[in-house]
């Protein structure tokens, strides 16, 4: 399935790096997608197959409040999930779960 | 950078910790993070004496303030003063110590943040988060953040905003701003400015004019040089300025500094003389018998004070050093390159130059750090310089060969803004 990502942030600067893998995580987990970067008016896409998915990031630039929203390319871009962050708890260790429907 | 200095610095080690306990108590259960240190306050003391007699102390205070993920401003209040009558001088303020007060502000563009799966650092302190918030969070408990917590999320799975309040607090204070620290070690791009002003009072003879305009008049005294000599008090200003920049490679273990200094400062004439007013006569040998006569001396005090009003010098210097730097652990570096130093230096009417060229190799040895429970920089450093080159100017050429060494404690290993001037 061909997937977006989009990033919506209060701050032009703030961008979203980080690696897509498969869920649940373990000691030996590798990358499924790597470098999957995102900032207003930036979208990343990848594919992925059905299944549980974890994209973990952290936040560069000025920060502040944005929301991550996975869409579906191959039906219209509808939503598949979507969650907000916020840099007051920090940049590093944000954690994206989302699930590709077969 | 005057050379030849024997630096001796003394910073406690234990005061940042509770200023960043302070800073701490100021957290509330909604946490501001992000862009902070741990220690975002750190204060520093430096001592130095020069081989010259002259004695240097500098106080600063380095606050940080995060611009965003990857920029930090630092600002530095500082307060220095020397003298060239060794440590007991600084403190004379009576005599006018000369303290100069003074500002350095740097960028600091911080080493990147690391890329790929969740470092066991990561899990480790997202488990502890969870844990506190799973035990918080019991059955029914939707204050403190719990209703946004699920003990169903794995931790490895579980975001920062998804921690209840105590977790977030655990999460920012342990990872979070332990990570800044780690990345304001060995920033990629540093850029130092800063300014410092103040005064310096010396006391001289010289002739004054006015006062023996009697004597002055050709009749009684043709010899201008047979004018009396007075003593003159006089307040000059000092200052400094300091332009830096730094760059250490990610990638690999190097470095390049390149300081621009400028100094405006006065210094008293070597040339000296002593004169005596009479003071309370001194019976020099006490008799032991009464009907004996006491030898009596005429008493005299003396003082000595250089003849002619200080010089003024305009100092600025350039320098380029290329280093390794012993990464992580800072325990070591060195740089070595190029050094251009010149001076102007006003007597009177009359004015003189001098340029130093010489190459130049610091090396740092890190022998105290800060503890291990804080990740960031707080070094207690020995440097030690050799140099060699030559000086050329109005007062011949002259080889320069010398090693210095100067000790510090303070933020980083990489000096910046006023920090080059010493």
């Amino acid at each position: 399935m061909k997937l977006s990502l989009e990033c919506a942030a209060d701050d032009n600067s703030t961008v979203v790096t980080g690696e897509v893998y498969a869920h649940p995580v373990d000691d030996t987990a590798r990358p499924i997608v790597n470098m999957v970067v995102a900032r207003n008016s930036y979208s990343a896409l990848f594919s992925l197959p059905a299944g549980s998915w974890v994209y973990h990031f952290h936040v560069e630039g000025a920060g502040g409040q944005l929301t991550l929203t996975l869409k579906d390319l191959d039906d219209n871009a509808t939503p598949i999930a979507s969650k907000i962050y916020d840099t007051r708890f920090g940049y590093y260790g944000k954690v994206f779960l989302f699930a590709v429907p077969a | 950078m005057k050379r030849a200095a024997l630096s001796v610095a003394l910073a406690s080690a234990f005061a940042f910790s509770s200023v960043a306990a302070a800073d701490d108590a100021t957290t509330t259960t909604t946490p501001a993070g992000g862009a902070r240190r741990v220690a975002p306050l750190v204060p520093s003391l430096d001592m130095t004496a020069n081989t010259d007699g002259s004695t240097t102390v500098r106080l600063a205070l380095d606050l940080i303030i995060g611009l965003s993920s990857d920029w930090d401003f630092e600002l530095t209040p500082t307060f220095m003063t020397n003298t060239q009558n060794g440590l007991g001088g600084l403190f004379n303020f009576s005599g006018g110590a000369p303290w100069t007060a003074g500002l350095s502000i740097a960028f600091l563009d911080l080493a990147p943040q690391p890329n790929g799966p969740p470092t066991a650092a990561v899990l480790d302190v997202k488990r502890e988060a969870w844990n506190a918030c799973r035990q918080i969070c019991q059955p029914g408990v939707a204050a403190n953040g719990c209703e946004r917590f699920s003990s169903s999320l794995q931790p490895v799975d579980t975001s920062p905003e998804d921690l209840c309040d105590a977790g977030q607090k655990i999460w920012l204070e342990k990872y979070d701003r332990q990570l800044r620290e780690v990345r304001g070690r060995f920033p990629k791009h540093v850029v130092g400015l800063g300014g410092a002003l103040g005064s310096s009072q010396f006391t001289y003879l010289a002739s004054d004019v006015s006062s023996f305009g009697a004597i002055t008049n050709v009749d009684v005294a043709p010899a201008g040089s047979r004018l009396p000599l007075s003593v003159h008090t006089e307040n000059d200003l000092e200052g400094r300025a300091a332009l830096s920049y730094a760059y250490v490679s990610t990638e690999r273990p190097f470095s390049i500094e390149l300081p621009l200094t400028y100094r405006y400062f006065h210094t008293a004439q070597t040339q000296t003389t002593t004169f005596c007013t009479p003071s309370q006569n001194v019976i020099t040998n006490a008799p032991s018998d009464p009907n004996s006569m006491p030898t009596i001396a005429m008493g005299q005090t003396c003082q000595t004070l250089p003849l002619g009003a200080p010089t003024a010098t305009h100092e600025v210097a350039i320098a380029a050093y290329f280093g390794y730097v012993n990464k992580p652990d800072g325990f070591w570096r060195f740089g070595v390159g190029p050094s251009i130093d010149w001076q102007h230096i006003i007597n009177g009417q009359a004015s003189a130059d001098r340029v130093a060229l010489t190459i130049q190799s610091p090396i740092y040895l890190n022998f105290a750090s800060a503890p291990k429970s804080w990740a960031g920089d707080f070094k207690g450093v020995v440097v030690l310089t050799p140099t060699a080159g030559v000086s050329v100017g109005t007062f011949g050429t002259n080889w320069v060969a010398n090693v210095s060494i100067q000790i510090f404690a303070r933020r980083s290993i990489f000096p910046r803004g006023l920090e080059w001037i010493f």
